[in-house]
């Protein structure tokens, strides 16, 4: 069969969890040929439209069949190597934001995903920025691999960019994001994003994830109205990515916390639209800070007097729910807080530390100054 | 010791580089000299306060000695200029030094432009005479290698620049003769030049034929012509077409509905002008990404090109100009919902994905498209207007395969499931949920599939317990349990429904079967986690006559291999993947009752 054909498949579903669906059913038609070549492709294409329309959790769990396979057949290895790569780069990272594996089964997959970056002739780059991001993201220190996250940062930069290399958005991006939350100095932080600001370099996430991580910024440091306007930037360019349903929820939950102390009717519509389509997140880590963005809204809701709230619950099992889709806000915000709560405790739980149990508490006084 | 030293710059070299390598076809020694032209004759309308508009032209004439002139009557330039604008590389008269920046009147902006001559000649010779300097005209000739002579004459000329080139080049082309034929630089103005602003001529011996049109074109007023424009120009017929004029002068043109259904990934090709100068045919960024049900001709004087002038810089003028035209659009739509309700209806109903994606971009369009858009559902399609008006209950599955699995079961009950599968309708279906008012619309969960189904009459019965209980025995190991219930229709013995967490599961197991160690403590952290929560079940419906006599089946063997059939079975007319041993399952137990 040609590619095209299994692409057909396909071609039209909705991007996320529909559109994984029907390439797995492209991908069991491949293998169930023997069409090797094939299915090594649609490995790829089903976690790339995981990772950039979904919650990664499919691609975690699918990655392992694929790596089997890249095994099994050496004849392929230079032709997928690329692919293989960048697939286990995304699973990697994304491993890492599910409270269920442990840091020693992180350290196992990074390690081996080092060990494949030096098998496949690649450099340490995306290795050491594998690091770097999970210590900076979980707020770890003495990682095994890595004494720093500084140290995980500046081994990174020492690396020269490879075909692994985040495309020019994504370094800038994450060149901004080192100097927001590390140096936590804006003015090299704004000429870091200045390229992404301005239009020239944009990529599936970008300028998305840099709009809000200055909001955030703003946020924190008592500038609502920059707050307020880039979170409205991310929520433009969100609302306007059709694929991104059930992604980005983490950058979703931070644009409701800040909206709710700004414009809380924005806020509140947003939150509407996107609850039925996030719930479905597994991964933990994005859906704390969506949890945090929901808790945030209804605490600020029932602080300007509103009793009720209607929107629709997905959780249609939940004690919570109601059939009329009218809820009290004050024990929804309870709800909500207990769920980033549990999600808070997981985390810090397997990291050793208390760094989502901080974040937790620590904007609520940030807002309130 | 740092020392200090300059490049040194071969200019025949550089030449030869800009001519023949920055440009891919000689063609566009026209535009550069029409660009040109137009330039200077709007420095001399802004500057000569006795030039008027209505005098201002370009003229070419092509003799018989295959010379070409190029004729303007704008500022022409004095001698300073001409030794800073035309003989340095990189510097334009376009461009304000001292301010480091472009006029916005001016086309060009690179001072390179007159350099392309060098692909149809070996020698361009500039006759000028300055505004400023009546009277005295200046004759520059600039040579391929790079070596120029400045002429002061006392022969008289009208204010303005003549550029005069001769088919003389050394290495002989035959496709450079066709630029010395009238028709052929007609063609090229016509290309390039079609709407520029001022009057440009072509002059073959005593004919004088004006080659451009004046770009103010109002589709709404001028339908027959604006279509015919559009079937010229973008070598295809159309459905409509309306009229593109940005509230804030970023731009103007016409815009022209496809007669055909696109799909979403296509990006369709924009003829673009870029002050009345063709930029590109090809133009992609101008318009919002969901707009490729339209192609354009639009012009703009105000969005900045790439140097490579295939399209635009993204910055905050391109994003204001396709937020200008989004509305454009949107005010489109608005028109037809009061005017023609019919060629809306017709718009959308090949455009459908791509409406849907309107939709799904922004809020503006929401109420006013909605009600137009059709969802495939168990009864039937039906519009957006139809689901807002149906009343009651409706769900909504994003999944494919769970539409095509449980549409039957609505279709009995009459019940609305609908099929949000498709790119953008979940999107879309959330929206409409946000606005219904009449009819409630909710994403269907396993537990609204599990409350749809009608109890069993045979509940209680001991002979169905019993059958339940060996089912459940067996099923434990697919983490699966047994329900007796009553559907329609009575055809379907058995149906399979999963929660997202159980469907993760049997992904999981799925995985370990191949996984390395690493990984395989991995997936194990991730089953022993959901676990608990992760619920299939098998609804055995006890309508249906294959259910009914099993409950009569007293062979437990037999019994054990007609559930495990059912249970494979479910699982493939629900399309779920199987796992490596479920097919062999089948098959054993195929074998197994073909035994006995």
């Amino acid at each position: 069969m040609e590619f095209s054909e299994y692409e057909r498949i396909y071609d039209e579903a909705a991007h996320g969890a529909p559109r994984c669906g029907r390439i797995r059913q492209a991908l069991d038609m491949a293998l169930e040929q023997a069409d090797i070549e094939n299915a090594l492709r649609l490995y790829y294409v089903f976690i790339e439209e995981d990772t950039f329309y979904s919650d990664n959790f499919q691609s975690v769990i699918l990655f392992p069949e694929y790596l089997d396979l890249f095994e099994k057949y050496p004849q392929y290895h230079e032709q997928f190597s690329y692919y293989l790569m960048w697939a286990f780069k995304w699973i990697s990272s994304s491993a890492a934001d599910f409270y269920q594996i442990s840091l020693q089964q992180i350290t196992d997959i990074y390690r081996q995903y080092g060990e494949y970056c030096d098998k496949l002739h690649y450099n340490k780059r995306s290795y050491y920025r594998k690091i770097w991001c999970l210590m900076n993201n979980h707020g770890i220190r003495n990682f095994m691999l890595c004494p720093d996250c500084e140290e995980a940062h500046r081994l990174m930069m020492h690396c020269p960019k490879d075909e692994l290399s985040e495309v020019k958005a994504g370094e800038a991006d994450d060149l901004t994001s080192y100097y927001l939350e590390v140096e936590k100095d804006i003015h090299k932080a704004l000429k870091a994003a200045e390229p992404i600001l301005s239009g020239a370099y944009t990529c599936n996430v970008v300028p998305h994830y840099t709009y809000v991580n200055l909001a955030v910024y703003y946020f924190e440091h008592h500038q609502p109205e920059q707050a307020d306007s880039y979170a409205k930037k991310g929520l433009r360019i969100i609302n306007r990515d059709f694929g991104s349903d059930s992604s980005m929820v983490l950058y979703k939950g931070n644009i409701i916390m800040i909206l709710s102390y700004t414009d809380l009717p924005t806020a509140l519509k947003f939150f509407r639209r996107q609850l039925p389509v996030c719930y479905t997140n597994e991964c933990g880590f994005d859906m704390f800070f969506f949890y945090r963005g929901a808790y945030h809204l209804l605490r600020n809701l029932e602080k300007s007097g509103q009793k009720t709230v209607k929107l629709h619950f997905p959780w249609k099992d939940d004690p919570v729910f109601r059939p009329g889709n009218v809820y009290p806000v004050s024990r929804l915000k309870d709800y909500f807080y207990e769920k980033a709560k549990y999600l808070a405790d997981r985390f810090d739980e397997r990291n050793h530390n208390h760094h989502l149990h901080y974040l937790l508490q620590k904007n609520v006084s940030d807002a309130e100054g | 010791m740092e020392q200090d030293f300059k490049f040194k710059v071969n200019l025949g070299g550089m030449i030869d580089i800009l001519s023949n390598h920055l440009y891919s076809s000689p063609d566009v020694f026209v535009r550069e000299l029409l660009q040109n032209g137009t330039d200077a004759i709007s420095a001399r309308l802004a500057a000569d306060p006795d030039f008027a508009e209505s005098d201002a032209k370009v003229e070419i004439e092509v003799d018989d000695n295959q010379r070409i002139v190029f004729r303007d009557n704008g500022t022409g330039l004095n001698e300073d200029e001409i030794h800073r604008f035309l003989s340095v590389i990189g510097q334009s008269s376009k461009y304000d030094i001292e301010n480091n920046r472009a006029s916005g009147d001016f086309i060009g902006r690179f001072g390179i432009g007159l350099l392309s001559c060098f692909m149809v000649t070996d020698h361009i010779c500039v006759k000028t005479c300055s505004y400023r300097e009546p009277g005295t005209t200046f004759i520059w000739k600039g040579m391929a290698d790079g070596t120029y002579t400045i002429t002061r004459t006392n022969e008289s000329m009208p204010v303005g620049t003549e550029i005069i080139i001769e088919n003389n080049k050394q290495e002989r082309d035959e496709t450079i003769d066709e630029y010395y034929h009238c028709d052929h630089i007609a063609n090229l103005v016509y290309y390039y030049g079609l709407f520029l602003k001022y009057p440009v001529y072509t002059i073959n011996g005593e004919e004088k034929t004006r080659l451009n049109l004046k770009f103010d074109f109002d589709a709404e007023k001028d339908k027959e012509l604006c279509m015919t424009l559009g079937k010229t120009f973008l070598g295809e017929s159309f459905l409509d077409c309306f009229t593109l004029r940005s509230p804030t002068g970023l731009f103007s043109g016409i815009a022209y509905v496809l007669p055909y259904p696109v799909s979403a990934n296509v990006h369709n090709m924009h003829r673009i002008y870029l002050k009345n100068m063709l930029l590109t045919e090809s133009g992609q960024k101008l318009l919002p990404e969901w707009a490729f049900f339209v192609r354009c001709i639009i012009n703009t004087n105000h969005l900045k090109p790439t140097s490579s002038r295939e399209d635009f810089y993204e910055d905050d003028a391109l994003e204001k100009a396709r937020g200008e035209i989004a509305d454009i659009i949107a005010d489109y739509f608005e028109d037809l919902d009061i005017h023609n309700k019919e060629l809306l209806y017709k718009i959308v109903s090949i455009h459908n994905l791509a409406v849907k994606s309107v939709i799904a971009a922004g809020d503006a369009l929401d109420d006013l498209l909605l009600p137009y858009i059709i969802f495939h559902t168990s009864m039937g399609d039906l519009t957006g207007k139809d689901i807002l008006e149906y009343g009651s209950d409706a769900f909504y599955t994003t999944d494919e395969n769970q539409y095509r699995q449980l549409a039957p079961l609505y279709i009995q009950r009459s019940q609305l499931l609908i099929n949000a599968g498709y790119v953008y309708e979940d999107a879309i279906i959330t929206k409409l949920a946000e606005t219904s008012r009449k009819t409630d619309i909710q994403k269907l969960t396993d537990a609204d599939i599990d409350f749809m189904l009608d109890d069993s009459e045979f509940d209680g019965d001991p002979a169905a317990d019993k059958l339940i209980r060996l089912a459940a025995r067996i099923l434990k190991k697919y983490d699966c349990k047994p329900v007796l219930k009553e559907f329609r229709p009575f055809e379907i013995p058995a149906l399979y429904s999963i929660n997202e967490k159980a469907y993760k599961a049997r992904q999981i197991r799925r995985s370990k079967q191949n996984a390395n160690k690493i990984f395989m403590n991995m997936l194990n952290s991730f089953e022993s986690d959901i676990a608990a929560s992760a619920v299939a079940c098998l609804y055995l419906n006890t309508n249906n006559l294959i259910i009914r006599k099993l409950i009569n089946t007293e062979d437990e063997e037999k019994l054990s291999c007609y559930i495990e059939i059912l249970y494979v079975q479910s699982l493939l007319s629900g399309h779920f993947p199987l796992l490596n041993n479920e097919m062999k399952i089948l098959n054993e137990n195929l074998y197994k009752l073909m035994s006995y």
